[in-house]
């Protein structure tokens, strides 16, 4: 007890002389800060218009944290922090300011208290010892007897600003129980042999106060391992020496085909936080676009605890401090410089026009013509990049504009969604008149055959190749050629223009068709 | 990711313009050069881009057709470039590249090379790996010369890069 109060008076001390304005910021392991946090650590949002058979009327909104788990992690695994506020906002009245969030807020204990013991040793010398691991037995849907580490959570619904607003709980469907279970992680088949079952049964009916669903059905929450969706090579694209020598390894070629098998994320899992929730819940007015990007925050001041237990290994105290951000895919990894990475994690898009030079003079494209200029790729000329701004600050005019000049994934909710199997892994890119030698890209939604108005950037499916996209985008697609050179294509077969692409592909097949869409995770044995 | 970061980050380290002053090395040392850049098998034999950068543009070919050489030619005839940027060589597997964009955007480049026959490896190596629409690349003497855009233009820069 008395070590109690000296941590939380040393953590208030602590806290009282930081000054609130400091940029104690982090995220995504993009930013230098976050990578000392992964637990906090946003690393994709998908935000997009059920496409599950009988769900037309919901928008899914997928916030994933703690990056590249690989499956065998044990023996703790991957659990997100109980010390830390997970959120989702959405802005949906242009102002780029949140209306509503969606706060999440974990425990961790352990079985029973005080974790599975085993009764070791000779009769007459037998002492109870905890297990080391986090299941001691088979664990399957409505069994966890075996299971030593317990996850659950809280979802609360805020309306109006995150901190001041009204709060209300979620609650299981049809009761007033406002706590959920997440599943163990996929330690392997030997402890949960159908794991995707098991997880199933993590997959909670929720009422949404203040939020009517569609007749007949219900929002739904689901927290737990996935695979990882995301697919990219970057990191070998701009590794030179493996692009251009033959030194018998596989090498990605910039311009080449769309998949090349290069996906360095394929045998990773991530952690998911899953919510369905009614499009009428979420839009205001007879707008029907919404702006949503996640974060996470901890508390301003943390001290470790010397005599650390399961419970208590540190004393955390204060304000809320934002260290992640995530909106629109790649900004804070391709488009904000080093410096700015931990500030733009402490951001809100609000305040976005602090970061609007990495923005309209992007050095993506300047990258590129750097590795690739001897061979003819050459940077947009167009600046300000006015096409930029439009990708990624304020949506596509007649798509998902808004009105507001902020990072945000920005969803048309009035969309219909499409189909698994009939997406179009480009998404809305492709409702785009070619441009040409006098006028930009025009949008032109009903002129093209993969024309997918449903996806990226209205948005973004786990299956839309963000990576390509971007990378097409930011080398000129929208712009007219006597600005882009060599710009990036908008169309499949289209003539005058480099179909740029980072080797790792991704499509919807990639996904299930149903929520919450992403795989079930690779477990940790075989 | 990081790389990415890392390689937005040294671009502000690199040399804008082509380098004057560096071309220098004898047909000799060149030799030498190119067969230890042939044993480069992994970036950590490379280190930083900017390096690499600054390796290729002090140790240009001694002889042949120089970068600034035909980008002056292309001025003359009518394809001034708004900026000249060194380019990485390795990508072409060349020793040096240089090139920019012309206010009516036209892309150019050229790539040195050791010796004539280098140069038409190369150009056939990069006509195969990237055979991009609107882009003609043509060699001369120990040059690559490449144009992005119309065929007029083209045209024109091929018979400015000839003459040299």
């Amino acid at each position: 007890m008395r070590l109690r109060k000296q941590l939380l008076g040393a953590a208030m001390a602590l806290a009282s002389t930081v000054a609130p304005t400091a940029g104690w910021t982090s995220s995504h392991r993009e930013a230098p800060f976050i990578t000392k946090n992964p637990k906090v650590d946003g690393t994709d949002f998908y935000m997009f218009n059920s496409y599950e058979t009988g769900r037309s009327g919901y928008v899914t909104l997928l916030a994933n944290y703690l990056p590249v788990q690989d499956a065998y992690g044990g023996p703790n695994f991957f659990g997100l922090d109980p010390n830390a506020l997970y959120e989702i906002h959405v802005d949906n009245n242009a102002d780029a300011v949140e209306d509503i969030t969606f706060q999440f807020q974990f425990q961790t204990t352990l079985s029973g208290g005080t974790g599975i013991a085993l009764n070791v040793g000779p009769s007459g010398m037998t002492k109870s010892v905890a297990v080391p691991f986090a299941a001691v037995g088979p664990i399957s849907a409505g069994s966890e007897g075996a299971r030593n580490v317990l996850d659950t959570y809280t979802l609360n619904i805020v309306r109006g600003p995150r901190r001041t607003g009204t709060s209300a709980a979620v609650v299981q469907s049809g009761t007033t129980t406002a706590t959920f279970e997440k599943p163990l992680d996929n330690i392997g088949t030997k402890t949960i042999s159908n794991y995707a079952a098991y997880a199933n049964s993590f997959i909670y009916n929720v009422d949404i106060p203040g939020c009517t669903p569609p007749a007949g059905t219900h929002p739904r929450v689901y927290v737990g391992q996935r695979k990882e969706g995301f697919s990219v090579n970057l990191g070998q694209i701009f590794d030179l020496v493996n692009f251009t020598t033959s030194n018998g390894g596989p090498q990605a070629n910039v311009v080449g085909a769309e998949d090349q098998g290069l996906n360095i994320l394929s045998d990773k899992n991530i952690t998911t936080l899953a919510l369905e929730v009614p499009a009428s819940c979420l839009t205001s007015g007879t707008s029907t676009i919404v702006g949503g990007w996640t974060t996470a925050s901890v508390r301003q001041a943390r001290v470790i605890n010397p005599t650390g237990t399961f419970a208590e290994p540190s004393r955390e105290g204060g304000p809320w401090v934002q260290v992640s951000r995530l909106g629109m895919p790649l900004v804070n990894e391709v488009v904000i410089g080093l410096p700015d990475k931990d500030k733009f994690n402490g951001s809100e898009p609000k305040d976005d026009a602090q970061f609007a030079d990495y923005v309209t003079n992007p050095t993506l494209p300047a990258v590129l013509e750097l590795l690739f200029g001897g061979i003819g790729v050459h940077a947009p000329t167009a600046f300000p990049r006015a096409d930029l701004v439009t990708a990624f600050l304020t949506g596509v005019p007649g798509v998902n504009a808004d009105g507001s000049t902020a990072e945000m994934l920005r969803l048309n909710t009035g969309i219909a969604a499409t189909a698994k199997g009939s997406q179009n892994n480009y998404g809305a890119v492709g409702c785009f008149d070619s441009p040409t030698s006098t006028l930009g890209a025009v949008l032109n939604p009903g002129g093209h055959s993969d024309c997918d108005a449903a996806g990226f950037p209205n948005g973004r499916r786990p299956g839309d190749d963000v990576v390509d996209v971007a990378i097409r985008v930011a080398m000129g697609a929208l712009l007219d050629t006597t600005h882009a050179t060599a710009q990036g294509c908008i169309h499949a077969g289209q003539g005058s223009c480099l179909p740029y692409v980072d080797g790792a592909g991704v499509s919807d097949a990639d996904f299930d068709a149903v929520f919450p869409y992403l795989k079930t995770p690779m477990p940790g044995s075989p | 990711m990081r790389s990415l970061a890392a390689i937005a980050l040294l671009i502000c380290a690199c040399s804008k313009a082509p380098s004057t002053s560096t071309s220098t090395s004898t047909s000799t040392s060149t030799s030498k050069i190119t067969n230890q850049a042939k044993q480069v098998v992994s970036s950590k034999d490379i280190g930083a881009l900017a390096a690499r950068l600054r390796y290729e543009a002090g140790h240009r070919p001694g002889s042949g057709l120089k970068a600034e050489q035909v980008l002056d030619a292309m001025g003359a005839a009518g394809l001034a470039l708004a900026d000249r940027r060194q380019f990485l060589g390795l990508t072409a597997h060349a020793s040096y590249c240089a090139g920019g964009t012309t206010k009516d955007g036209i892309g150019i480049s050229v790539c040195e090379y050791t010796t004539p026959a280098d140069a038409t490896a190369a150009k056939a190596f990069v006509d195969r790996q990237y055979a991009f629409a609107d882009t003609t690349r043509v060699t001369h003497g120990a040059a690559l010369l490449s144009v992005v855009g119309s065929r007029d233009a083209a045209e024109r820069a091929n018979r400015a890069f000839q003459a040299l």
